[in-house]
């Protein structure tokens, strides 16, 4: 496992791990968008059970302060996201990750997705919010 | 797979009891799929804060927003995949095109940057006060001592349009032009900012502007070189029935910007600029119309702005003083006048956006030696604000040097009692070389410098009048974190008659300064070094 960061802390922890999986059957609830993409999540009928991956063993632990943002960090293999491939990934405290590379800010939150010329693109937005990561 | 968790983070900003957020991000390898799975959530929609969910593409185009998080409420043991649907036709391109993207490899072309609505080197001039009490000057000084360079002035309403242009002036090597504003034909109308543009992008100008009104009012901002990365800072807000502090940025990029102006209330308030639109705003106009005393300071999210903070008295008691925002954070910031007499006060603010901060202040002596250090905490996203009498410094303190354990923007502020009072930025002021203008303003004019470092520089000075012309170099020797101060006459030890601009070289890190008063002492303004 490669470690990225050498300090560690007491209130955030991001955690990479490079595992085998496969992906689940899910019904549409949202979109698509202009691009294609949908989303469902795991209330709607037939959807496979919810299952949380524990990395806190095997993951690296990583530090960020408020409205901090990683550096590149490897995703392992090629990730296709709206049409490009990339190997990197950034972090966000603020709940989101990005493919960015120009992206140094974690940015606070609220924006409507998506936002034209917004605080923040090219992004998975997990839980985008003023998140207190900093201790 | 990939994944990322984010494991029992609170919020920055929350009403009542904070609750913890756990959450992961899985990336599948093969199929592309994104699943985002929420152990314990607690997602939030008010005024203030908003939690947001989904994906976008690089230019937000496109996206989708995960909309059962519109509805407040706590969240577990939820999952949402994001995916590709299974579409007969292949998806409209990212850029809005008939055809998808080609994978050029990595994200290689994702990051361009957009071409720039101003070519480099450009000087911005934030804002332009002209009425029947203001008039604005701004002064451009072009550094390089061996040609002359050329530009032009444009003028810009508050939407971005071009009102007027000067014609391409040519300035002599180390010169300073200056334009008045209310001189100008055609400019004073509707100008809301004003930029200088170089003719040649390798010319190296730099420039400030200043505001004035009559013998009692009065300020110096630098002029800004660049736009901000992501966030501007604003170190300090007043809006009391006292004081109002104006905010104006301006977005210098070629698209769409949208600003999320976050107070350390946690309120946030979202506006869109368009390319070279102004902003103009008091703490009031944004919230509601009331002075705000509970905010005190804010952060601008957003790319390619510039931006100045200009805080003035209600009542008109106390001059206008200001500073020009700065994209940048240090962990060490050099206040390099500390001034304790009977007609003077200064003050300081350091201010850290991040987690919570110690300071430590050491004062050190005109000839450099350290008084003992002095203690502080700040908060998170707080700041620290002081007059130097109030920190209790030793006798003979002539600056400051605060160390934070997190990054600090700060500035300090220099009051008269008469009412005149000045303002400059001393984050990123700590230089080899530079220059000190404004010093050819009505009344007394004074620079000072600072050796930050440990060991002795050795500086020179050279005096400039506007057409270029030295009138004076000096070299001197600055002990390690002494301090050097005073008139132009002072610092060359001579009369040097129509001095516009002072120049430096040093072997060592200075941090300086120049300020100006009014013969009244009603109005002061203040540079950092340049």
């Amino acid at each position: 496992m490669r470690r990225y960061w050498g300090v560690c802390s007491i209130s955030l922890f991001l955690l990479l791990l490079l595992l085998g999986g496969a992906r689940n059957a899910m019904a549409l609830t949202g979109g698509p968008d202009r691009y294609g993409y949908t989303y469902s999540d795991s209330e709607e009928p037939g959807a496979a059970p919810f299952s949380w991956i524990d990395i806190s063993k095997t993951g690296t632990i990583c530090e960020l302060g408020n409205y901090d943002m990683s550096g590149d960090i490897h995703i392992g293999f090629k990730f296709k996201f709206y049409g490009r491939e990339y190997d990197t990934v950034r972090f966000s405290s603020s709940g989101f990750i990005t493919f960015k590379k120009t992206s140094l800010s974690g940015s606070a939150g609220g924006e409507p997705i998506p936002t034209e010329g917004g605080l923040a693109d090219n992004m998975i937005a997990a839980f985008w919010d003023n998140l207190a990561t900093g201790t | 797979m990939f994944i990322v968790s984010y494991i029992n983070v609170p919020f920055i900003y929350y009403e009542g009891a904070d609750p913890l957020n756990t959450f992961q991000i899985i990336l599948y390898e093969g199929t592309n799929d994104i699943q985002v799975n929420y152990l314990d959530v607690r997602p939030r929609e008010s005024a203030r804060h908003t939690t947001t969910a989904g994906i976008e593409n690089s230019n937000g185009t496109a996206g989708l927003q995960y909309e059962k998080f519109n509805t407040p409420g706590r969240y577990r043991n939820l999952y949402v995949m994001y995916y590709l649907g299974d579409s007969a036709s292949p998806p409209p391109s990212d850029d809005g095109g008939s055809e998808p993207p080609p994978d050029d490899g990595f994200g290689s072309g994702e990051d361009t940057p957009p071409s720039n609505l101003f070519p480099d080197g450009s000087l911005f001039f934030p804002y332009i006060a002209l009425d029947t009490e203001w008039n604005t000057t701004l002064y451009v000084i072009n550094q390089d001592s061996s040609q002359a360079q050329s530009g032009v002035f444009r003028s810009y309403d508050e939407d971005g349009t071009l009102v007027s242009e000067t014609g391409h002036i040519t300035i002599a090597p180390n010169a300073r032009y200056a334009l008045p504003i209310l001189d100008l034909a055609g400019m004073a109308g509707n100008s809301a900012y004003m930029v200088f543009v170089p003719d040649s992008e390798s010319a190296n100008f730099i420039g400030y502007e200043r505001f004035y009104s009559g013998e009692e009012e009065g300020e110096t901002i630098p002029a800004a070189k660049e736009g901000s990365a992501l966030v501007l800072d604003i170190p300090h807000l007043a809006s009391s029935a006292n004081w109002r502090t104006r905010i104006v940025l301006i977005n210098i990029k070629p698209d769409k910007r949208a600003v999320q102006i976050q107070f350390d209330s946690g309120e946030s308030v979202y506006r869109e600029l368009n390319s070279g639109q102004q902003l103009s705003f008091s703490v009031r106009e944004l919230l509601g119309g009331e002075p705000r005393p509970d905010i005190h300071s804010a952060r601008i999210f957003a790319s390619g702005l510039v931006g100045i903070a200009l805080f003035t008295s209600v009542n008109g008691d106390y001059d206008l003083s200001g500073i020009l925002l700065e994209n940048d954070k240090e962990k060490v910031i050099c206040y390099p006048h500390v001034v304790l007499s009977e007609n003077w006060y200064s003050a300081l603010v350091a201010y850290t956006y991040s987690s919570s901060c110690d300071l430590t202040i050491t004062p050190y002596s005109a000839q450099g030696e350290a008084f003992p250090a002095l203690s502080k905490h700040i908060s998170r996203s707080s700041r620290f604000v002081g007059t130097f009498s109030s920190l209790g410094l030793p006798e003979g303190t002539a600056w400051l040097k605060i160390e934070g354990t997190k990054a600090l923007a700060g500035f300090q502020l220099l009051g008269s009692k008469e009412g005149g009072l000045a303002g400059f930025d001393c984050t990123t002021i700590k230089k080899r070389a530079g220059a000190i203008p404004g010093l050819d303003g009505d009344g007394i004019a004074a620079l000072g410098m600072v050796n930050t470092e440990d060991s002795e520089a050795h500086v020179t000075l050279t005096a400039f009048q506007d057409d270029g012309e030295v009138l004076a170099t000096k070299s001197i020797s600055i002990p390690a974190h002494a301090k050097i101060a005073g008139t132009v006459m002072d610092l060359f030890g001579q009369e040097v008659e129509g001095v516009s601009y002072v120049t430096f070289s040093s072997d060592r890190d200075l941090v300086g300064f120049q300020v100006g008063i009014s013969d009244t002492l009603e109005r002061a303004d203040a540079l950092p070094i340049l």
